[in-house]
């Protein structure tokens, strides 16, 4: 409905302005000059998809439609989320890679393409996608218990879970974030858990809220109603500093344990879209991210507004990339 | 004649397909280790298939032998009440050639044209001969592909494949 | 309590959000009775369009199109035995023989009144005892789903038509079909024999519309009918009488139960519900042998059960922020992106706006039994337009929905393939249903197997020592024995259901 008075709305503009150009047939000269200067001017031709391998009403799907809200103003066409479940996100991966070269399809997505190279699933990684950058960190990966649990803290987990090897449950999925981060605690701490796979953010949680499992790693800003309810308990984020919105929630790394994950979401084009497109449509990212709506509304969860350029991300994916290749390679020994 | 032995047919080929599947499921990767992996469940699928195929197949064979020529019907379609020909399975491979002919083009010549082309060829190929309303069809098929085409881009944003005149 | 909910009603009471829930139940109706195109499907499209308004007017829409969606199945179900969702599988069963009977009428009625009534009767509880019920949910994990997969897999038996033997041999096949792809867990992909294109294997919605939707092409194909369906059959007997109705009020509770127990559980989602009391309802029949062949009994347990799995799945998405199924899943991103923080403070942070949904659930559901009403004389003249210009155009719409579930032809493909598996099955005598049941169960039983392994370390006793689990196992094991009994006994007797 609303959809369709956009589309009036836009035919009738596009009406005009064909009009106004036809009127002005004198001055075609100087806007072709216009357009040469823009190798972009021609884009984005028609809505643009973007393809979230992932779920709908996940914290992907939902970085990313906030995202698009603010990128339709300033790309002025409309923005499709397309959600390409399958294979740990390796179909809407894939699904990109095959489309058109042209822009109006990209990929929004974080660390787990990392993680399907790393495990095998994959043939390629991050390096294959050209990327328009990055509009949202998630600082708060965290690992969460039950109130009643017999440990409330990093220190007594890693005691507990001494001296019981394998007692320990760890909810993950198998080949996700959450299970490369607990391959690089066990490492770390030398503590064995009982690592098993329970599927998603909404599963983990309602396994941990049924007493099922002991920790449940995931983000902070998924579950910051649990915790304000007291259903939760956060053990630590895994940041450099902590969170803004959690003061009292402390750092891994102050608590002993040096593991800091970002996890990030970023948007990435086919390898042989035009530069100049990815470029404007890297700039719409910056000024969506300057936006202070935006930021507020990243902020609500707990997530920080960081933009990152095209070089930045690939630079932030490399290095992740090395501490994932090398959890795994540890794992494997 | 096939009719006779269908049940002696599908259970042979159910056993072949299962014997397949528990031999592939040798092969699959894993990245945990355990007794019941990502090869359990097919693999026991693929035994209790391989039993069922068997009992169809006897089941076949010896019903075969107590009922020699009569067809068991199990599909008593109402409408057959209003059938006014035989039945015959070449229509339905014309249909099911048009159905491949009409995906595998899609993208390349698109959603809009191809629905077309489709509707109405298939619309020829059902109808019955004094039943074909050539400029009818053709109307409904472009009015329809046209109307699908249109709400699906545009108001749903269904990106269809344009095709050519994308 | 209800002074919470007079405020809801206030809030939604403004012309501009009845508008936006009538559109929604409308736009719902529309998606729910097209084959290939569902509820999930229309909520996913109109979320974005939720963006610009105030929450209650948002969450106000997404109900509408949540209700209707979930109700439109009925029409092509009873009309032209095309379930549009797996919700109206159980609904072609009885509903269209009593169509082909000149009962079409009489079917939608049944259909249409248990429908509001079961609905209303999930949307009751959903507001009075959610919280509760969600911690019950919580209960069930991997032990008691499998558990419960392996009682809904044994319902099988009951679905098999002539042959048990091919019945069963059906749910394996869905059990098979449902393995292609991605392994549970692993992740690594099994019999994609090297394509990568199959890594994500099959969509539940290809599956379905090609195994009933193109299969039915296929089969007029061969006949060449020549007249429209049957233009006597919209010369029909509308009048259902209040006895009738009372009639079915056991089977009725029993159904919404069932729909409303199975919604609950995060996880096992909606779809089965209405085959689940399909069969429940045959088996406490006197009359078994009369399902299948025009029984208002089977429409009514059908609409009622899949209507009350509606409220249901609401139950842990309002108490706890779980979503239970893919429409639930999109609900709680919409709940997110207005702001809102789902979880155990839902109801208390944002009581208005809860308090709203349920309004607007009583509201939509109201719409739900309207629309379908004055429609239904439109809907049966849909039987004398002439199957051969009706069913190229239902194809092309189920290639819309099966391209639009992923935005891939590869699930064009699918579904081709399941049209012509479907021929086939047909054609050879192997039932339909069991088919879907185990393509939908087979992966939920395989991965909650592995993950209550996984939980108890390799040990399968706490598959029978979990009460719940046990029950379940009980009931399933005794129902196998049943089956084996009754299809001796009636090996000579007629076929109770031929799908």
């Amino acid at each position: 409905m609303k959809s369709v008075l956009k589309k009036t709305l836009f035919g009738s503009v596009l009406a005009t302005s064909i009009l106004f150009l036809g009127a002005c047939g004198g001055d075609g000269a100087s806007e072709d000059a216009n357009a040469g200067n823009d190798p972009a001017a021609d884009y984005p031709s028609g809505p643009i998809t973007v393809v979230v391998p992932a779920g709908a009403g996940g914290d992907t799907d939902l970085n990313t439609r906030i995202m698009a809200k603010y990128l339709e103003k300033e790309l002025d066409t409309n923005i499709v989320v397309s959600n390409v479940t399958g294979s740990g996100g390796a179909t809407g991966t894939q699904t990109v890679l095959d489309a058109k070269p042209d822009g109006q399809t990209v990929l929004a997505f974080h660390n787990s393409m990392l993680l399907n190279n790393v495990f095998g699933l994959t043939d390629y990684t991050y390096d294959e996608f050209k990327m328009a950058g990055v509009g949202v960190l998630d600082q708060s990966n965290t690992f969460l218990t039950s109130p009643d649990s017999k440990f409330q803290d990093i220190p007594s987990l890693i005691e507990y879970a001494k001296a019981n090897p394998g007692e320990v449950t760890m909810a993950t999925e198998i080949g996700s974030m959450t299970y490369i981060q607990t391959l690089q605690f066990q490492e770390q701490t030398g503590v064995e858990f009982n690592i098993v796979d329970i599927g998603g953010a909404a599963d983990k949680i309602a396994a941990l809220l049924g007493g099922r499992v002991d920790i449940v790693p995931t983000s902070l800003g998924l579950v910051s109603g649990y915790i304000e309810s007291g259903d939760m308990v956060p053990l630590g984020v895994m940041a450099e500093e902590r969170l803004e919105g959690a003061p009292d929630v402390p750092t891994f790394k102050e608590e002993g344990v040096d593991i800091v994950i970002d996890k990030i979401f970023y948007w990435g084009f086919d390898p042989e879209t035009p530069d100049a497109y990815v470029e404007k449509f890297s700039n719409a990212m910056e000024n969506v991210v300057a936006n202070e709506e935006y930021q507020q509304e990243i902020e609500d969860s707990w997530l920080s507004p960081t933009f990152l350029d095209q070089e930045a991300t690939n630079a932030k994916l490399e290095e992740i990339n090395a501490s994932y290749q090398e959890a795994y390679d540890n794992s494997e020994q | 004649m096939v009719a006779k032995y269908e049940d002696v047919f599908s259970g042979i080929f159910l056993l072949i397909v299962s014997v397949i599947m528990f031999f592939t499921a040798y092969s699959f990767e894993a990245l945990t280790t355990s007794l019941v992996g990502p090869a359990f469940m097919p693999q026991i699928i693929a035994i209790v298939m391989a039993i069922f195929s068997v009992v169809i197949a006897v089941g076949g064979f010896r019903k075969s032998k107590v009922i020699p020529e009569e067809k068991n019907s199990p599909e008593q379609h109402k409408e057959e009440l209003i059938v006014t020909e035989k039945r015959s399975y070449k229509p339905v491979l014309i249909s099911l050639g048009l159905m491949i002919g009409y995906v595998i083009l899609l993208p390349y010549i698109g959603f809009l044209i191809m629905t077309v082309i489709y509707i109405f060829l298939q619309m020829l190929i059902l109808s019955h001969i004094t039943h074909r309303k050539i400029w009818l069809f053709l109307l409904i098929s472009i009015v329809t592909s046209a109307t699908i085409y249109y709400l699906f881009r545009n108001v749903f944003y269904v990106m269809l494949p344009t095709g050519i005149i994308g | 309590m209800f002074d919470m909910l007079f405020a809801g009603f206030g809030s939604v009471m403004t012309l501009q959000i009845i508008m936006l829930i009538a559109a929604g139940v409308a736009l719902g109706l529309v998606f729910g009775s097209i084959p290939g195109l569902t509820a999930t499907m229309a909520v996913a499209i109109c979320l974005p369009i939720t963006y610009g308004m105030d929450p209650i007017a948002g969450m106000s829409l997404l109900m509408g199109l949540y209700i209707g969606g979930v109700s439109g199945g009925l029409i092509p179900a009873i009309l032209l035995k095309l379930p549009g969702t797996p919700s109206s599988i159980a609904t072609t069963f009885d509903g269209y023989p009593m169509a082909q009977n000149g009962e079409a009428g009489k079917a939608f009625n049944y259909a249409i009144v248990s429908s509001f009534l079961g609905g209303l009767l999930s949307i009751i509880v959903l507001i009075m005892i959610a919280p509760p019920l969600g911690r019950v949910a919580l209960q069930f994990g991997p032990f008691e789903f499998f558990a419960i997969v392996i009682f809904s897999l044994t319902l099988i038996a009951s679905l098999s038509g002539d042959s048990l033997p091919k019945g069963i041999m059906a749910g394996l096949l869905g059990i098979s079909f449902a393995m292609v792809g991605a392994a549970p867990i692993d992740a690594f992909p099994r019999f994609t024999y090297g394509f990568t294109d199959m890594n994500a294997g099959f969509n539940l919605l290809p599956v379905l519309i090609g195994l009933f939707a193109l299969s039915e092409i296929f089969i007029s194909a061969e006949k060449k009918v020549k007249k429209g369906l049957n233009a006597k059959l919209s010369k029909v007997n509308y009048k259902v009488s209040i006895k009738e109705y009372v009639a079915q009020g056991w089977n009725f509770l029993r159904s919404s139960l069932i729909g409303l127990g199975i919604g609950i559980l995060p996880g096992i989602g909606g779809g089965t519900s209405n085959i689940i009391s399909y069969v429940a309802a045959k088996s406490s029949s006197k009359k078994p042998e009369e399902f299948g062949k025009g029984n208002p009994a089977g429409v009514v347990a059908s609409e009622a059960s899949n209507n009350a799995a509606v409220g249901g799945a609401l139950v842990p998405l309002i108490s706890l922020g779980i979503p239970g199924d893919t429409v639930t899943a999109m609900l709680l991103g919409g709940l997110v992106l207005h702001g809102l923080q789902p979880g155990p403070l839902l109801m208390q942070n944002s009581g208005d706006v809860v308090y709203g949904i349920f309004a607007a659930l009583l509201i939509a559901n109201v719409f739900m039994i309207l629309f379908l009403f004055m429609g239904m004389k439109g809907f049966i003249r849909l039987l004398s337009i002439p199957q051969h210009i009706l069913y190229p155009i239902i194809l092309a719409l189920c290639v819309v929905g099966a391209f639009g579930v992923n935005n891939r032809l590869f699930d064009v493909g699918a579904l081709l393939f399941f049209g012509v598996l479907g021929y086939l099955m047909i054609k050879f005598g192997f039932p339909l249903t069991p088919l879907v049941l185990g393509f939908i169960l087979g992966p939920l039983l395989e991965t909650n197997l592995r993950r209550g392994l996984m939980l108890s370390q390799g040990d399968f006793m706490p598959f029978l020592t979990s009460p719940i689990a046990a029950a379940f196992l009980l009931v399933a094991a005794a129902s196998v024995v049943f089956a084996i009994y009754s299809n001796h006994k009636k090996k000579k007797g007629t076929s109770v259901l031929n799908v």
